[in-house]
C-alpha cells in the first residue's frame, strides 16, 4: 500500500470515530503531527513503508487513539469502551422502546370493540380515567424495558471493560484499516434507528401476540377473529424471527459503516435474500390466513368479484408488495453504492 | 505484579499529575505540538504524542488554550497558547505544586524508618 494511501487510512481510521464537528481538524493535526515525526525519523528524506508503520504503530491504534480524544471516565465503564458504549446505548434503548411501544399499543387495542367502548362510551370522567389507565399502563410497559435494555448493556459493557476483552484486533491495525469512502454522503443516523424499532415491533409483536391483527364484522359475530392462522403462525416462528433479524442486522450495519460502501451493499443484499426466502415460508401458503378470516372477508365483499379475490388471497398481494419494495431496493442500493 | 510494575505504574500516576502544569507553563509562547514534545524531552520529561495532542486540544476546550492554524510555512501547523484564564489556573496550580513540594520532600527526609 502506498504510503499516503496508508496514512490517510489511518487518519480516516481514527476521525470517523471522533464527533463530526472536530474531525476535520483532528484530521490536519494528526497529519502535521505524522508528517513531523516521520521527517525525525528520516532526516528528511521520502520515507518507506516500514519507517511509515513504525510511526503510525507508535501513535497506537485508531480505535484507542480516539478514545484519548474523551476525557477518561473514571467509573464503571473505562476508555476506550465508554465510547462504543455511548455510541450502543442510545440505539438499544431506542430499538427496545420504540418496539415495546408498538406492541402495548397494539395489544391494547386488541380488544377492539370491547376498548373503544370503554373509552369513548361513559362520562367524560370515566373517559378520561379510561385513558389515563390505558396511557398510564403502556408507558410504564416501556419504561420497564427501557430500564432492562440499559441494565443489561451497562452491565456487558462493564464486564467488557473489567475482563480486559478487546473490541477489536490491535495489533494488526495497520492491516485492517478501513477504505476510504470516495466523496460519499454519510447516511443519516435517524432512518435506521426506525428500522431497527420496526423490526424490533414487527418480531414482538407477529412472535407473541399475532393475534393483534384481527378482523371484524358484528353481523358475522361479535368478536374480532385474528387474520391469521395461529397455529400456523407459532410453528413458522423461526421464518418470523429471521424477518425481523435481517431487519434489525441490516440497519445496524448501515448505522457502523455510515456510507454506502461495497460492504454494507453485501450485508444488505444478502438481508433482502434471506428476507424474500422466509417472506416466502411464511406468507406463501394460503393456509397463513385463518378460516374465519376467509368466511367473514368473503361475507363482506360477497360473490367472485375482483375485490373478494384480491383480499382472500392477501397473502400473495402482500408477498407480491414484499417482492417488488425489495427489487427496488436492491436496485437503489446498487445504484447509490456505485455512482461517483 | 512484580516490583518493577508497581513502581512504573507509581511513577506514571505523578507524572500524569503534572504533566497538565507542565504544558501550560511552555506555551507562554506559541508553539505546535511536536515543537512541545522535543522541548519537554530536553528537560528529560517524555511525553508521548498521542498523549500530547488529546491532552492540548482538551485544554483548548476548557479556554486554558486558544490555537491557530498556520498556513504561511510550507507544511500547516496548529499552534497552541495559554489565555488569560490559563494563566490564572497555571498560577494557582504552581502555588499548590511548590507547597507540597516543600512539605513532601520535607517529609522525605525525615523518614520514618
Amino acid at each position: 500500500m502506498k504510503n499516503n494511501e496508508l496514512i490517510q487510512r489511518y487518519i480516516y481510521a481514527v476521525t470517523k470515530r471522533l464527533p463530526r464537528k472536530s474531525q476535520e481538524d483532528v484530521a490536519r493535526e494528526l497529519e502535521s503531527l505524522i508528517s513531523d515525526m516521520l521527517e525525525e525519523a528520516t532526516g528528511g528524506l521520502e520515507p518507506t513503508e516500514k519507517e511509515v508503520r513504525v510511526v503510525l504503530t507508535k501513535l497506537g491504534s485508531p480505535r484507542l487513539l480516539a478514545a484519548s480524544y474523551h476525557p477518561d471516565q473514571a467509573g464503571l465503564i473505562p476508555q476506550p469502551y465508554y465510547n462504543q458504549y455511548l455510541m450502543v446505548l442510545p440505539v438499544v434503548l431506542a430499538a427496545v422502546s420504540g418496539g415495546i411501544a408498538i406492541a402495548l399499543v397494539l395489544a391494547a387495542f386488541f380488544d377492539g370493540p370491547s376498548t373503544l367502548n370503554q373509552l369513548t362510551g361513559g362520562n367524560a370522567t370515566e373517559t378520561a380515567a379510561s385513558i389515563g389507565k390505558l396511557v398510564g399502563g403502556i408507558l410504564g410497559g416501556i419504561f420497564e424495558a427501557a430500564l432492562q435494555a440499559f441494565f443489561w448493556v451497562t452491565l456487558i459493557f462493564a464486564i467488557i471493560a473489567r475482563r480486559g476483552i478487546s473490541l477489536d484486533g490491535e495489533k494488526d491495525f495497520l492491516d485492517t484499516l478501513p477504505e476510504i469512502p470516495q466523496n460519499r454522503k454519510p447516511i443519516g443516523k435517524g432512518g435506521p434507528i426506525v428500522g431497527i424499532v420496526f423490526s424490533v415491533a414487527f418480531s414482538i409483536v407477529m412472535l407473541t401476540i399475532p393475534q393483534v391483527i384481527f378482523i371484524i364484522n358484528t353481523d358475522y359475530s361479535p368478536n374480532p377473529f385474528p387474520v391469521f392462522n395461529l397455529e400456523l403462525m407459532a410453528r413458522l416462528w423461526p421464518a418470523i424471527l429471521l424477518i425481523g433479524l435481517t431487519g434489525i442486522i441490516s440497519n445496524c450495519m448501515t448505522l457502523i459503516e455510515g456510507q454506502y460502501t461495497k460492504r454494507l451493499l453485501v450485508v444488505n443484499l444478502a438481508c433482502n435474500l434471506v428476507f424474500v426466502v422466509c417472506a416466502v415460508i411464511w406468507l406463501g401458503d394460503g393456509s397463513i390466513l385463518s378460516t374465519e378470516y376467509r368466511e367473514i372477508m368473503g361475507s363482506i365483499l360477497s360473490g367472485e368479484t375482483v375485490p373478494n379475490l384480491m383480499m382472500q388471497n392477501l397473502n400473495l398481494l402482500v408477498l407480491g408488495a414484499i417482492f417488488l419494495g425489495v427489487i427496488i431496493d436492491t436496485i437503489e442500493s446498487i445504484y447509490t453504492t456505485f455512482k461517483k | 505484579m512484580g516490583r518493577e510494575d508497581i513502581v512504573a505504574s507509581l511513577v506514571q500516576e505523578l507524572r500524569r499529575g503534572s504533566i497538565v502544569m507542565l504544558v501550560l507553563s511552555r506555551l507562554g509562547k506559541p508553539k505546535y505540538g511536536y515543537n512541545l514534545i522535543k522541548e519537554l524531552e530536553q528537560f528529560g520529561i517524555m511525553v508521548e504524542a498521542n498523549t500530547l495532542y488529546p491532552l492540548m486540544r482538551r485544554l483548548e476546550s476548557q479556554g486554558l488554550l486558544e490555537s491557530v492554524w498556520d498556513t504561511a510555512e510550507s507544511k500547516p501547523r496548529k499552534y497552541y497558547v495559554i489565555t488569560g484564564e490559563g494563566k490564572e489556573v497555571l498560577s494557582a496550580v504552581k502555588g499548590y505544586w511548590s507547597n507540597s513540594v516543600t512539605a513532601i520532600n520535607k517529609l522525605l527526609e525525615e523518614e520514618d524508618s
